[in-house]
């Protein structure tokens, strides 16, 4: 940096000086009341979200489920139900209240399911063809409405998680949401920016389908 | 500024109480980064109310956020404005407002409590040329300046939290800054358009 730049940068601090302030009591209270919530949940369920960001995002361009692999759909929902029921013993019990059918060819072999189990509803992922992730990037799940516009849906995120050491991914969320609502899922592998909203590529879609009712939503 | 890089070696301590919910480390996280977010905040929204609120969103987000933040590689300042900086957009976004013209930084103001009263007057004259000429820069121009500020944030911070390259980021400034003396001179010499 010139002399001159840092000249002018120092008129710039000069004239708009940091105030010394600090946060009121009650929000600092409030913060560590959130703080101790989050740890209470963390010690009774997996690392998951506190409460989901609800952010509507515009000016997404959120691609259309692909035409070409309706038919993949169709499998994976099948193949969905057919892997829930082969393992009887598994510990995602519950009533299945959603199936999730894939929507792009990576999903044709990633199963995703939404159960009500203890009241609660409960999304489950399962896939082994989500690679390790460079470092500072990790995958996210969203439930997606799509809004009044193609590229202006409301997200909600459902949670982030890494695949396991052995490369396979099988991942529990609450579903904070109505899927009759929220009819797509989706999977980004997102960079730890800061950004809230889903920013990174698209890896996985499903459509959420009723077995009882067929296709919800749009 | 905090000291809580992850990158520059081990996890410090900050930082690992964060992820393990320490609600003393939060604290002091909140505490420490408190008056330069809550400054950008200020120079960005309508009132006191409203950046506090966003402070404190910001906060609320960095703690559901923070088991994503363990491999991210930036120090934890530039993650939180990075946040703050998303939270002031859905703000505007929400009120379909544009941001405001740099009514910028009316919470800083010159530190002038240890100057006589002829150097506090001149003191104060120069702030105030500074604050018009700041005025008349672009917002892109305002914004990476107010980063580096009140942000105090580093250029390849200001960098990741504005999702450009280091290099542009500092030629963005390098640009702003020569806008800035140019605005500056016109000021002082009464020529402001």
């Amino acid at each position: 940096m010139s002399a001159e730049e840092d000249r002018v940068l120092s008129l710039l601090a000069q004239a708009f000086a940091v105030p010394d302030c600090e946060p009121s009591p009650d929000r600092v209270a409030a913060l560590r009341r959130q703080v101790e919530a989050d740890r209470a949940r963390l010690a009774t369920a997996p690392p998951t979200p506190l409460t989901p960001p609800a952010a509507a995002r515009g000016g997404r361009c959120w691609r259309r489920p692909l035409a070409a692999v309706a038919v993949a759909a169709a499998l994976a929902l099948v193949f969905g139900l057919g892997w829930a029921v082969a393992r009887p013993g598994g510990a995602f019990e519950g009533q299945l209240e959603f199936a999730g059918a894939a929507a792009t060819e990576g999903a044709a072999t990633s199963q995703l399911d939404i159960r009500r189990t203890d009241g609660e509803r409960v999304v489950r992922l399962r896939s082994d063809d989500l690679g390790e992730l460079p470092h500072g990037q990790f995958y996210e799940m969203w439930f997606v409405r799509p809004g009044p516009a193609p590229g202006d849906p409301a997200v909600v995120s459902a949670g982030t998680f890494q695949p396991g050491a052995s490369g396979r991914t099988d991942v529990r969320f609450p579903a904070g949401i109505d899927p009759a609502d929220f009819p797509l899922v989706l999977v980004t592998a997102e960079l730890s920016d800061g950004d809230p909203g889903p920013g990174g590529a698209e890896v996985l879609r499903f459509d959420l389908l009723d077995p009882a009712h067929g296709t919800v939503g749009a | 500024m905090i000291d809580i890089d992850p990158t520059s070696g081990g996890e410090p301590p900050l930082v690992e109480g964060a992820l393990q919910r320490d609600p003393d480390a939060w604290e002091a996280i909140y505490r420490s980064a408190y008056p330069r977010l809550f400054s950008y905040a200020r120079s960005r929204l309508a009132d006191d109310g409203e950046a506090e609120d966003a402070v404190s969103e910001t906060m609320a987000r960095a703690l559901q956020r923070i088991d994503a933040f363990r491999s991210e590689g930036v120090a934890v300042d530039g993650w939180l404005f990075g946040i703050l900086r998303n939270i002031i957009f859905e703000t505007h976004r929400k009120r379909s407002r544009p941001l405001p013209p740099a009514a910028a930084f009316e919470a800083g103001s010159p530190d002038l409590g240890a100057q006589d009263p002829l150097a506090r007057t001149l003191a104060g004259e120069q702030a105030a040329a500074v604050h018009r000429a700041f005025a008349l820069l672009s917002p892109n121009d305002r914004e990476i300046l107010e980063l580096r500020v009140l942000g105090g944030l580093s250029s390849d911070e200001v960098a990741a939290v504005v999702g450009k390259r280091p290099g542009a980021v500092r030629m963005a400034q390098a640009r702003a800054l020569e806008r800035l003396r140019d605005a500056l001179a016109a000021v002082e010499a009464g020529d402001e358009r």
